[in-house]
């Protein structure tokens, strides 16, 4: 018995350690930025970082819980984009004949709708069809984008509402607003994935699936629910990314499902499914968003941001697959 | 017992057929709903056309497919090939070098996907995928958001096809028979393509007697980067000009070209000749929501959601057949 609760001291120690491996990486990338460009901390720069990593990290929540399923969703980023656009057409056809309070919430409502459909049309087709989920989410990739297309014709089209801005520019305490949510969401989904059955499911069944069907979870639901849940958190994200950058186009997020993967990955999330924490997932994006900022600083064209992610996101997961070897 | 044995033959036509059965039903009713437009000649060769080069594309496709694989950044090679004809053009390079530096290119490309994937162990998705970021990203740092014209490049292959004394549609859908004639050959009668198979249907049992799966993957995924690049050069001649989105759609039509072409997802089972009628079925479906004016934004959801479907489908039929099997 001792060496065994030994043993479990010792990884609990281990997870601990790999866990918080990420602080004092983005430390000492923190301070690579203080010498080679100092201009990166002033207020305005960091406050826009920050904004910027917590409307991400809602994609990012999503993509998590779906990978801990040992799923992959490829369609937040277009399912973010589709919601941009659903913002701008609405006041763009009802800002003058609806109050504001009445648009913003149908922005907000509309877009969790289609990101719902969406998600559940993944979850669907990976959970009862046995579609592999890359697949599935890329053609839901697909439907999303086409949507977001359509509704505009592809125009890029400014948010009639100016105020609307304030939802992301607005601050309490210094910090801004979507940070703030953020925190309390991932603490919501910190709660319901350590505390309660529905979150032990969810790494139950990525852990084993044929186990986790044995032992009497309906698997098939609670995969379904992990990409409906990615589905509505990407679509809040969208909503907010069109506030921040105050317009709707179908290309606004394209690519960023790819951002999400590679935090998670950061983060230590394994893609083989079960294993991962949710705040260093986070963490991850913080690292990412900080990376392409300091880009453009460094004078780098913003344009080569793409190789700088694809390559963190090999070595991440070289590094990943290693450890994974060697326990 | 005559009742299932009626049904294991209609599941058994089925299941090997489903091309061909696809096939002439997409057909027959894109024939019927276009009221004769669709199977005009002109059309058809229009259909042969885009067919050749999804074709190659996803020829490529299915051989990475085979061995257990994927690759997603087919349609960014295919847009890098034409990326470098346009650097070939802006620094006026002889053409001819600049078409064989685009295939190099793509090839070179392809070649380190097989690498990456064979000496980390990373999942071939997630690699392509990176892949896939990067070329966007290099494509969009020497391009910029502009179209780019090359009627360099454009004389050079118009050169070829008179010193050919070929057109282009016959040129290119000719290209694409030998390409898959070729690759039919080396899975039926060559080493390398029995390991293809066995690589896909099971990695460790292949090594173990003696396959080396490694080189077998790194040239699957050297095939893929060539065959998407030779689809580019392909493609250069009609597009006459290149652009960051050239290539987009390719990776999802390529992996469901391969898909209703018979070949598992799963690795080891697919069939050249399949493909290639997949990758026609693929491009009527194009060419039919053309013709009967679907809005072009929408075409893309009902792509999407038709791929699903038959994967779906396709699933679904292999688990009935397993359980008709476990009756007996």
């Amino acid at each position: 018995m001792i060496t065994m609760e030994k043993t479990l001291n010792v990884q609990k120690v281990k997870l601990f350690l790999s866990t918080f491996t990420l602080v004092p990486i983005y430390g000492v990338f923190l301070l690579l930025l203080a010498f080679t460009t100092p201009d990166f901390f002033n207020a305005f720069n960091l406050r826009s970082t920050v904004t910027f990593a917590s409307i991400l990290g809602f994609l990012v929540i999503g993509e998590t819980l779906v990978i801990l399923t040992r799923g992959i969703d490829l369609s937040v980023g277009s399912i973010a984009s589709l919601s941009t656009v659903i913002t701008a057409a609405l006041m763009k056809f009802y800002g003058k004949e609806l109050n504001y309070e009445v648009i913003f919430f149908l922005c907000f409502a509309l877009s969790t709708l289609a990101g719902l459909g969406i998600g559940t049309i993944n979850g669907l087709f990976v959970s009862y069809l046995n579609v592999p989920p890359f697949i599935s989410t890329l053609s839901g990739l697909l439907i999303g984008s086409g949507f977001a297309y359509f509704i505009l014709r592809g125009v890029p089209t400014t948010l009639a509402i100016a105020s609307f801005r304030n939802i992301t520019r607005g601050r309490i305490l210094f910090m801004p607003i979507p940070f703030l949510v953020l925190l309390a969401v991932s603490i919501l989904f910190w709660y319901l994935l350590t505390r309660t059955s529905w979150g032990r499911y969810i790494y139950a069944v990525g852990g084993n699936e044929y186990a986790s069907f044995l032992s009497g979870i309906d698997t098939k639901k609670v995969v379904l629910s992990a990409y409906q849940v990615s589905g509505i958190l990407a679509a809040i994200g969208g909503v907010m990314l069109a506030a921040l950058s105050n317009a709707g186009f179908p290309r606004a997020a394209e690519g960023y499902e790819f951002r999400a993967i590679t935090a998670a990955v950061i983060g230590g999330v394994s893609l083989s499914g079960g294993e991962g924490n949710l705040f260093s997932a986070l963490l991850g994006i913080f690292i990412l968003t900080t990376l392409g900022k300091s880009i453009i600083f460094w004078q780098i064209s913003p344009f080569m941001e793409g190789i700088f992610i694809g390559g963190v996101l090999l070595a991440a997961m070289y590094a990943s697959v290693k450890g994974r070897k060697r326990r | 017992m005559k009742k299932h044995l009626i049904s294991q033959f209609i599941l058994y036509t089925f299941r090997n057929y489903s091309v061909y059965i696809t096939f002439a039903l997409v057909l027959v009713i894109s024939g019927v709903v276009s009221r004769g437009i669709f199977i005009r000649p002109t059309n058809l060769w229009a259909i042969l056309l885009r067919s050749s080069i999804l074709g190659l594309v996803s020829l490529g496709q299915m051989v990475v497919i085979m061995t257990g694989g994927i690759d997603l950044s087919v349609g960014s090679l295919f847009s890098l090939s034409l990326t470098i004809m346009a650097l070939g053009e802006l620094t006026s390079m002889n053409p001819y070098l600049a078409i064989v530096l685009a295939l190099g290119g793509g090839t070179l490309v392809g070649l380190a996907n097989g690498i990456i994937v064979v000496t980390t162990n990373i999942y071939p998705f997630i690699v392509t995928f990176a892949t896939m970021m990067m070329l966007e990203s290099f494509n969009l740092t020497i391009l910029g958001a502009a179209a780019f014209n090359f009627p360099t490049i454009q004389r050079a292959l118009l050169n070829i096809m008179t010193f050919l004394h070929l057109d282009e549609t016959i040129l290119s859908v000719g290209i694409w028979a030998i390409a898959t004639a070729i690759i039919f050959f080396l899975c039926r009668y060559s080493t390398f393509g029995h390991n293809l198979y066995a690589v896909g249907g099971n990695a460790i049992a292949s090594t173990f007697s003696g396959v080396n799966a490694k080189k077998v993957k790194v040239l699957s995924y050297t095939m893929s980067g060539f065959l998407s690049a030779l689809a580019a050069v392909m493609a250069a001649y009609r597009l006459g000009g290149t652009n960051v989105g050239a290539g987009a759609g390719y990776q999802l039509n390529s992996i469901a070209a391969a898909v209703v072409g018979g070949v598992s997802l799963y690795g080891g089972i697919g069939n050249p000749i399949g493909v290639a009628i997949g990758s026609i079925v693929i491009a009527m479906l194009l060419n039919i929501m053309n013709i009967l004016n679907v809005d072009p934004f929408i075409q893309n959801a009902i792509q999407g959601l038709i791929i699903l479907a038959y994967v779906a489908f396709s699933n679904y039929l292999q688990k009935i057949k397993i359980e008709v099997l476990e009756r007996q």
